[in-house]
């Protein structure tokens, strides 16, 4: 497979390169980053999705891009709803709206929080439920689930967790109304019914960072973000709520999709019209999905709060921990965009890749409007995370998407391989970062040596036109399921 | 655990982000029985050594793994039988269903695998019986959200059938 270039950051996947491909694929890359696409037969993948029925435009790829399963990892797509455009759960995946968040504090590294990291990052592992076995903050009743799935953030606040700031400082205010908690199972529901507030294992993590650097000044002041400030970053999603949610309807889609004569050229891209009731009743568990997602970041936040009013004899409300924004990952989403001079409804997929919307766009909360919508991107254990903002520009390349992190870059097997997990805490230990993991064993899975830079997706992202790179973080605590 | 001597009766398949599985068997049966297995290994809730006194555990049962032996709970935990019926489907999503189901099963460490029959596999369906057991030592293996439909297929080759399923972590 030969990608074409089009400019440093851009590659475009030729139609045809694949049968029956709709759309050309573009993916945005360095040439380096490309170059790993393509071995890791990720590109084929981006290929594959042009082949999905009512696809506009191009079938993308953000500069983290890695092999997935249908869709790529860092994949975005999107179908035109009224030329009969499909839905695919396999452009969503398991774990849906599984996102990030950041929180602020008004600590700063090398005053307040240096002397006690070790005591902060043990609290937090103590006080944060995570990994195998560990039920979460929130056991739910029947009637308490269904709330979750239909208010998300709204739910754990009626309970006195967390503030109403909280909600409106997440993608969609923490809430999508259009949630149908009646096309979630009831194993779904009982899968999921003491997970609420539970981190999870895999590339799950917290994170306590200090702001390292500041690039644009105005957006970080917007965003209440200075240099030497202590701030945690949160990675969870929507546990075995969301996994059994897309099981469930992948199945149902699968099926509806062989006897409507889809055809795709990866099982896992079974699909289905936007407009059939299939569709519809799976976006409404998906949205449900998303909801409880929302709300299990929402009530680790609290547990995140509580460990640092522990360790530092204040109370929450004397630590400023605002959240800074919560973006989602994995979602799709109806938006508008214009194609081909006609202002269209889509269904954007966005299969690891991060909503971006640029300055001025309604849906951003008022205070982040002049800026652009906040990206968290979180880096690989150990190594940096950014904070970005979207641009207009991408409204145009990438239906408003940038990438979500790094991207693997190796196997689970290979990590471990390199080395074993008690000796990646050793070594960070030795980098001055304090580590609390349940499975030391597993943690060579989630090492930084199996992940790419960082920094170069996300320069990718900004020379891409994609998003623009307001500040860098680095890890001095890690937690791990 | 593997009946089969020849080809190994499962092997782990490496992935950038995920993981896979191939999977071995005479028949469909066994086939679906060496994927339990191997998705055992992937989970580490393989705990054939931990049963007692159970008439599942004679003769028949798959020879104990290394990794079940080593972290198998002195004296061991009474099993808790488990049938597992599953609906009509063509067999790829068939085994996808049954893969499925052993995640729930053992999901957060709730349960571990003592033994697996696989009783009737085919276009009616899946019909199995697997012994539940505590898990002891809380499982240290890959935790699995779902199997896919990635690059899914059941074969038939030359001594029998073959399966690959990958799964997301």
């Amino acid at each position: 497979m030969e990608p074409e270039r089009i400019d440093d950051f851009t590659w475009r996947i030729p139609v045809g390169t694949v049968e029956g491909m709709r759309v050309p694929g573009v993916v945005f890359a360095t040439k380096d980053l490309m170059d790993k696409a393509v071995e890791d037969r990720a590109v084929e993948q981006v290929a594959n999705v042009a082949t999905l029925p009512g696809v506009v435009k191009a079938s993308y790829a953000m500069p983290d891009i890695h092999w997935g399963y249908g869709f790529p990892i860092g994949g975005v797509a999107a179908t035109d709803i009224e030329a009969g455009g499909v839905v695919s759960p396999g452009g969503v995946g398991f774990d849906i709206s599984c996102g990030v968040r950041l929180i602020r504090s008004n600590l700063e590294w090398d005053r307040d929080v240096k002397p006690r990291i070790r005591d902060l990052t043990t609290t937090l592992g103590r006080r944060v439920p995570r990994g195998t076995g560990k039920g979460g903050r929130l056991a739910l009743s029947g009637k308490e689930m269904e709330r979750v799935l239909s208010e998300g953030v709204g739910f754990p606040i009626s309970m006195g967790i967390g503030t109403e700031e909280d909600a409106e400082l997440c993608e969609d205010e923490g809430v999508l109304d259009w949630a149908r908690p009646e096309f979630v199972s009831n194993r779904a529901k009982e899968r999921a019914a003491s997970q609420l507030g539970s981190l999870g294992a895999g590339n799950h993590f917290l994170e306590v960072q200090v702001m390292e650097e500041i690039q644009d000044q105005k957006a970080a002041e917007t965003m209440g973000l200075a240099v030497g400030q202590v701030c945690v970053m949160l990675h969870s999603g929507s546990r075995g709520l969301g996994h059994q949610v897309c099981t469930d309807h992948l199945k149902l889609v699968d099926r509806t999709s062989r006897e409507l004569g889809i055809e795709v050229p990866d099982r896992q891209l079974a699909c289905v019209p936007v407009e059939h009731e299939v569709a519809e009743r799976y976006l409404g568990a998906m949205a449900a999905a998303a909801n409880f997602a929302r709300a299990n970041r929402h009530t680790l936040t609290h547990a995140i709060r509580e460990s640092f009013a522990e360790v530092f004899g204040v109370s929450v409300q004397a630590l400023e921990m605002s959240m800074v924004y919560d973006v989602a990952h994995n979602l799709a989403k109806i938006e508008e965009y214009e194609v081909e001079g006609r202002v269209r409804k889509l269904c954007v997929h966005r299969k690891g890749a991060t909503r971006a919307f640029g300055p001025g766009h309604p849906e951003i909360p008022d205070r982040y409007r002049a800026i652009g919508q906040p990206v968290i991107i979180p880096g690989s254990m150990g190594s940096a995370s950014y904070v970005l903002v979207g641009t207009r520009e991408a409204g145009v390349k990438s239906f408003s998407s940038t990438c979500h992190g790094a991207g693997r870059a190796m196997s689970r097997t290979k990590a471990k391989k390199v080395m074993d997990g008690v000796e990646l805490v050793r070594k960070l230990e030795g980098q001055g970062i304090a580590v609390a993991v349940s499975r030391p064993r597993l943690l060579a899975e989630e090492a930084p040596y199996a992940y790419k830079d960082v920094s170069q997706v996300v320069r990718a992202c900004e020379g891409a036109g994609l998003s623009g790179t307001v500040a860098r973080l680095r890890p001095v605590g890690v937690v791990k399921g | 655990m593997p009946d089969s001597e020849a080809a190994p009766a499962f092997e782990i398949l490496e992935h950038t982000a995920d993981i896979g599985l191939r999977a071995r068997g005479r028949s469909l049966e066994e086939l679906c029985k060496n994927a339990a297995w191997g998705l055992a290994e992937i989970l580490d809730v393989a705990r054939p050594a931990q049963v007692i006194g159970a008439a599942a555990v004679d003769a028949a049962t798959p020879a104990r793994s290394p990794s079940a032996r080593s972290r198998g709970a002195p004296g061991g935990y009474a099993p808790r039988p488990q049938r597992i019926v599953l609906g009509q489907a063509d067999i790829e999503a068939l085994l996808v269903d049954w893969m499925n189901e052993l995640i729930l099963l053992t999901e957060d460490g709730k349960a571990c695998l003592a033994d697996v029959q696989v009783d009737a596999v085919g276009e009616d369906g899946l019909r199995a019986r697997v012994e539940l057991t505590d898990c002891g030592n809380a499982p240290e293996g890959t935790e699995l959200k779902a199997a896919t439909y990635h690059q899914l297929s059941v074969r038939q080759a030359a001594d029998g059938w073959v399966a690959v399923v990958y799964f997301d972590v």
